[in-house]
């Protein structure tokens, strides 16, 4: 029987896989003497300083999709497709105003529910989990199946084992240190990732003369070095609109927010997104490499490993594993995390069991933390394989929270009606562009129709609002 | 219509640029990392 030749041997991909999974387990139990009561699993006790507030906010945006995808955006939306994928940077550079914001108008906050909830009401607020939850659990799963598909196209291990083990150990690690756990892993996933692209990047431009690249680029592919590319410039806008507004709304972020410590939040986020922002365009450079090199790209979102690989040979390949491994590990710790604070704390606590005390609801996060990591694995089973357009499907509907959330903290006059028809009007008619005008255009129309009715419903009947009612333990 | 393209310049500088800035994203995240080490600061 003739075996199948994988980019990295199978023995070294196991050996691998089983390596770092040890490694994140045995730092998540390490982390868990620091998680003694709530504020700590959940929060990290609020006293994050910048090296790791910047590193788990810039790791947990790395996802598999950034080293998989911008490539992929690259090879078939040429410089503009790049540079598309780096605008999701301004998500976080739009956001440190807003975590000092959070910070000062929410000290003892918890997810992003809350906000919502005290900022505009209940109606809102189950509208506003609805999306948050729905957004949440697609990303997770397509991380997880992500994980499988990758570990299977790079080392041969089989799609189902690749996507338990490392659903598994990000729940075993999270559920032993909470943030801590997420937060301290992530810093070492940051570092490994950041030295892969750089070693990737440069072993790249090395082997290949850059002349010759831009030369058969120009001949063979005009249009990726074409500066009028209409799809390619409208795809920069809706990347840009869809990455502010799933960070802007997602309790991924907003739980960062409340973990840093005080005057660190707009300074760790501004970092990440700087740091962030040259990521894509170098996953993407080693797409454009492969058509000089001669690789045949048989499935576009593989260029990323094949290019690697055939220029760096096995220790290219171990880079590319480590570093994807790396990628997918930092979300979804973070997502699992997130989620699990946002049902224990706005559906459990607030909704079921009020009166529930500090050791119920640690419990209670751990229940849950673990329900979420089978939920997404049974999901994962089956191998569906398009939750990347499940995930673009989620793009109008977070691209439509982000005025509530924006005008919600700074503007008083924002109000209730606005917010929600903004949400609802935003994510409906967004999604009617999905369907009929393409993907590229969902996110840009849902965050403007959700502007401009935010925009009038506000000047019809301006509120009034207090600040002060934010902050609930007071 | 004439097609405008992106210059070879524009991009040798655009990747270069980056894997630069990347590369010294990394020695700032160290250097914070055992600056807020230093002070006790992490978390």
């Amino acid at each position: 029987m003739k075996k199948q030749t994988y980019i990295l041997d199978s023995d070294i991909g196991w050996l691998l896989l089983a390596v770092l999974s040890v490694v994140w387990v045995l730092l998540g139990i390490y982390w868990s003497r620091k998680a003694k009561n709530l504020d700590g699993f959940m929060l990290a006790g609020r006293n994050v300083g910048l090296a790791l507030g910047a590193a788990t906010a810039m790791a947990t945006w790395i996802t598999s999709n950034t080293t998989m995808l911008a490539p992929q955006f690259a090879l078939e939306l040429g410089i503009w497709g790049m540079v598309a994928y780096s605008t999701a940077s301004f998500g976080l550079l739009l956001f440190a105003p807003l975590a000092k914001r959070i910070r000062k108008v929410m000290p003892k906050g918890y997810t992003s529910g809350d906000f919502i909830r005290l900022r505009y009401g209940r109606k809102a607020w189950y509208l506003f989990l609805a999306i948050s939850i729905f957004y949440g659990f697609t990303w997770l799963i397509s991380m997880g199946m992500a994980g499988g598909i990758l570990m299977n196209a790079i080392a041969g291990i089989p799609y189902k084992i690749g996507m338990s083990v490392i659903l598994l150990v990000c729940v075993i690690y999270t559920l032993f240190g909470g943030l801590y756990a997420v937060i301290g892993t992530d810093f070492i996933q940051s570092v490994i990732i950041l030295i892969g692209v750089v070693v990737i990047g440069f072993g790249v431009l090395n082997a290949i003369e850059f002349d010759t690249v831009y030369t058969n680029l120009k001949n063979d592919k005009p249009m990726l070095v074409n500066v009028m590319l209409p799809a390619a410039i409208m795809a920069v806008f809706n990347n840009l609109l869809f990455g502010i507004g799933e960070i802007f709304h997602s309790n991924v972020w907003w739980s960062r927010a409340f973990a840093m410590r005080d005057g660190i939040g707009e300074k760790a986020y501004n970092l990440a997104g700087l740091f962030w922002l040259p990521v894509p365009i170098a996953a993407g450079f080693i797409a454009l490499a492969s058509g000089t090199l001669d690789i045949n790209v048989t499935s576009p979102d593989m260029v990323g490993p094949l290019v690697a690989a055939n220029i760096l040979g096995e220790i290219g390949a171990v880079v590319v594993f480590g570093v994807l491994f790396c990628s997918l590990a930092s979300s979804i710790d973070s997502l699992l995390a997130a989620t699990s604070d946002l049902i224990t704390e706005d559906i459990y606590k607030k909704m079921i069991n009020p009166g529930a005390d500090e050791k119920v609801l640690r419990k209670m996060s751990t229940r849950i933390i673990i329900g979420i990591g089978v939920l997404a694995w049974i999901v994962c089973l089956p191998r569906v394989g398009t939750l990347a357009t499940v995930l673009f499907f989620a793009g109008p509907m977070v691209g439509s929270t982000i005025w509530p959330i924006m005008t919600g903290l700074f503007w008083k006059k924002a109000n209730t009606t606005g917010a929600i028809w903004g949400m609802i009007l935003g994510s409906v008619i967004g999604l009617v562009a999905y369907v009929q005008l393409g993907w590229y255009t969902a996110s840009l129309i849902g965050a403007a129709v959700s502007m401009v009715t935010v925009l009038i419903f506000t000047h019809l009947n301006p509120d009034d609002f207090h600040w002060g009612t934010l902050n609930e333990a007071k | 219509m004439e097609i405008i393209y992106f210059s070879e310049g524009f991009l040798n500088v655009l990747i270069v640029g980056s894997l630069c800035f990347i590369s010294v994203s990394v020695v700032l995240l160290l250097f914070y990392f055992f600056r807020d080490s230093k002070r006790k600061e992490l978390w």
